[in-house]
């Protein structure tokens, strides 16, 4: 019976959460740690990202996606060369099932079919976006219609073009990168639309993205029908009423060649399902305890698999946090017992108060420094959130961090030093 | 003619990009000149100099790709070592298109020098190695 563990941490995805969940598990003392991608290239989706913005907390620089990712990948080659981390590409992880003893990986690579051991897993797949089907796209489906981010995978890595006219559907950060790409590569961008009141994406990318280029931003506004049989021939959109319905008096048909859809990412969550780890329905990722443990004891999840982030400087810093929490947990308790159980102290829940759509870690099982990062529900000015105990008592506030301003487009993130062991509320409210 | 304070100005909302505190500075500019005549809620200086060079000289990073021969891949990504004034973007994005580069490339490497007379230089961001089957 073959039943070897061949790696202490075994790490899905050699994206930046992947690259760094391996780095922190090697530097707190992992000897034996995988990293395991289907892609021939390390760097995940940051490979396609050749706009700046990258680095500018982690390196205090503006670095393009592949430029940010190249530094990551330094920081593993003295691990790769001691032999402490070994990176196989091109390697499919179709399934994870966890047993008595250690977690053994179902992979794939190139005309072979192979099971890998580890003592704990970090799950770093990164996420998916939302398609026209997702998101029921009324209209016809002919040739034209994309995702913003197959569209910048084709562009920028492959040399494809994708269309001379565009309107894109959704005023999220890639959407927006995107409106810019397609303008300085020559073609026009009709517009961009969101049923929101407000864009989804940062300002700055607002302001460089659009503004820059008068490409018209068309906010509260839905899509009445997609036109074309063959391919796209243009798009009819209306402006939503208060009651979020499409008003027909204001119909608009945009005649456009190409639709972009920007809607939404989507956790690639299917191998934390199928190991039976809890998800949260308000990220789609796995529900986590402070370090990062998913429900199901030994593995583990950090970037975009858990939370959809939009600065990258962020994955990489939860990322090796969760390297080393595993690489702790593959060293003590696994070498001591041949298996990891939950911490055998009470789980408090977090409970998610006012205002906010998501808190994370979703429990606490020990005192001590924890990072919470959340997103609000709607853009507020002057917002504060609190930390509180959820007993009603008159000093139950534990902490409290004020913001200008608040958007659902960006995380927040601080750090909480809890040093109690009852049940916590984290809410927030203008003032 | 007597145009009321409200008519002389116009009033424009930047969220400063400086540091992540993210202040929404509220900006006041005469109609016809464009001069900024104030500029309410920044909090620190250099906010103040941010949102003054953003409205009067803009300058912006560009970013695109350029063309490999003989790579693995058909593209390396390329940025400006530096940003540029924002009038200049499309000058830039000329000298970018009408370029080819031979693999290897590396990161970092030059790939132009002072592109369309603009004084930078545009660098690769994506390694490119050689291919080893002939050119299709
Ligand atoms: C288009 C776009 C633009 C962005 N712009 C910015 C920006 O300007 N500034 C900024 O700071 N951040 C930006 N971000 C955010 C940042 O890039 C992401 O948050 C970050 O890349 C997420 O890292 P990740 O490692 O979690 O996921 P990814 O980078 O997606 O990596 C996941 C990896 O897992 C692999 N994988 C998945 N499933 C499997 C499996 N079953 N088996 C093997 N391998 C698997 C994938 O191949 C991939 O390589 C942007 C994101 C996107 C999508």
């Amino acid at each position: 019976m073959d039943k070897k563990i061949e790696f202490a941490v075994a790490v899905i995805g050699a994206g930046p959460a992947g690259l760094a969940a391996a780095a922190g598990a090697a530097g707190a003392g992992a000897k034996s740690v995988v990293v395991i991608d289907r892609d021939n290239r390390a760097g995940g989706i940051l490979n396609q990202c050749i706009h700046d913005g990258f680095g500018l907390h982690r390196y205090n620089e503006s670095l393009s996606g592949p430029e940010y990712a190249e530094r990551e990948k330094q920081v593993l080659l003295n691990y790769e060369t001691a032999g402490k981390i070994t990176i196989l590409s091109e390697t499919f992880v179709q399934d994870l099932i966890p047993e008595s003893y250690g977690f053994p990986l179902a992979v794939m690579s190139t005309g072979s079919f192979r099971i890998i051991r580890a003592a704990t897993v970090i799950l770093a797949m990164g996420c998916r976006e939302r398609t026209a089907g997702a998101i029921s796209l009324p209209g016809t489906r002919p040739a034209g219609i994309l995702t913003a981010g197959t569209a910048q995978r084709l562009m920028n890595i492959q040399n494809i073009n994708v269309g001379r006219r565009a309107v894109i559907i959704g005023s999220g950060d890639i959407g927006l990168i995107m409106a810019r790409r397609l303008t300085l590569e020559g073609a026009e961008v009709a517009a961009v639309t969101d049923i929101q009141p407000y864009p989804g994406g940062l300002d700055r990318n607002v302001r460089q993205c659009l503004h820059d280029f008068n490409i018209p931003l068309l906010l509260s506004t839905g899509v009445v029908k997609v036109h074309g049989n063959k391919r796209v021939e243009g798009i009819t959109v209306a402006q939503l009423d208060s009651k979020n319905r499409l008003n027909l008096q204001t119909s608009t048909y945009i005649p456009c060649d190409t639709i972009l859809l920007s809607v939404g990412l989507i956790p690639e969550h299917e191998l934390a399902r199928s190991a039976g780890a809890a998800l949260d329905p308000a990220t789609q990722g796995p529900v986590v305890d402070q370090h990062l443990m998913t429900t199901v004891p030994g593995l583990f999840a950090c970037g975009n698999v858990l939370q959809v982030h939009d600065l990258v400087d962020f994955v990489s810093e939860e990322a090796e946090y969760a390297g080393a929490c595993a690489a702790e947990m593959a060293l003590n308790q696994f070498r001591s017992t041949g298996r990891v159980i939950q911490s055998g102290n009470t789980i408090l829940p977090i409970k998610v108060g006012s205002n906010l759509r998501y808190v994370l870690p979703h429990t606490i099982s020990k005192p001590g420094r924890v990072t919470l990062s959340m997103r609000v529900t709607a853009p507020e000015i002057n917002f504060r959130v609190c930390v509180a105990r959820l007993e009603k008592s008159d000093n139950r506030i534990l902490l409290t961090k004020t913001f200008t301003r608040v958007s659902p487009s960006e995380m927040l993130r601080f750090a909480f030093n809890c040093d109690t062991v009852e049940p916590l509320e984290v809410y927030g409210e203008s003032f | 003619m007597n145009l009321s304070d409200q008519e002389k100005h116009i009033v424009e909302e930047l969220t400063c990009i400086v540091c992540p505190k993210s202040c929404v500075l509220r900006v006041e500019k005469d109609k016809i000149s464009g001069a900024i005549t104030a500029i309410h809620n920044a909090n620190c200086q250099r906010g103040t100099a941010w949102v003054t060079q953003e409205l009067l000289h803009p300058t912006r990073s560009v970013c695109s790709s350029v063309l490999v021969e003989n790579g693995t891949e058909p593209l390396t990504g390329v940025r400006t070592n530096q940003p540029v004034s924002r009038d200049d973007v499309f000058k830039v994005m000329e000298a970018i298109k009408s370029c080819r580069i031979s693999a290897p490339i590396a990161i970092g490497e030059i790939v132009l020098e002072n592109p369309g007379g603009v004084p930078c230089r545009v660098i690769a961001t994506r390694s490119v190695d050689l291919t080893l089957f002939a050119a299709d």
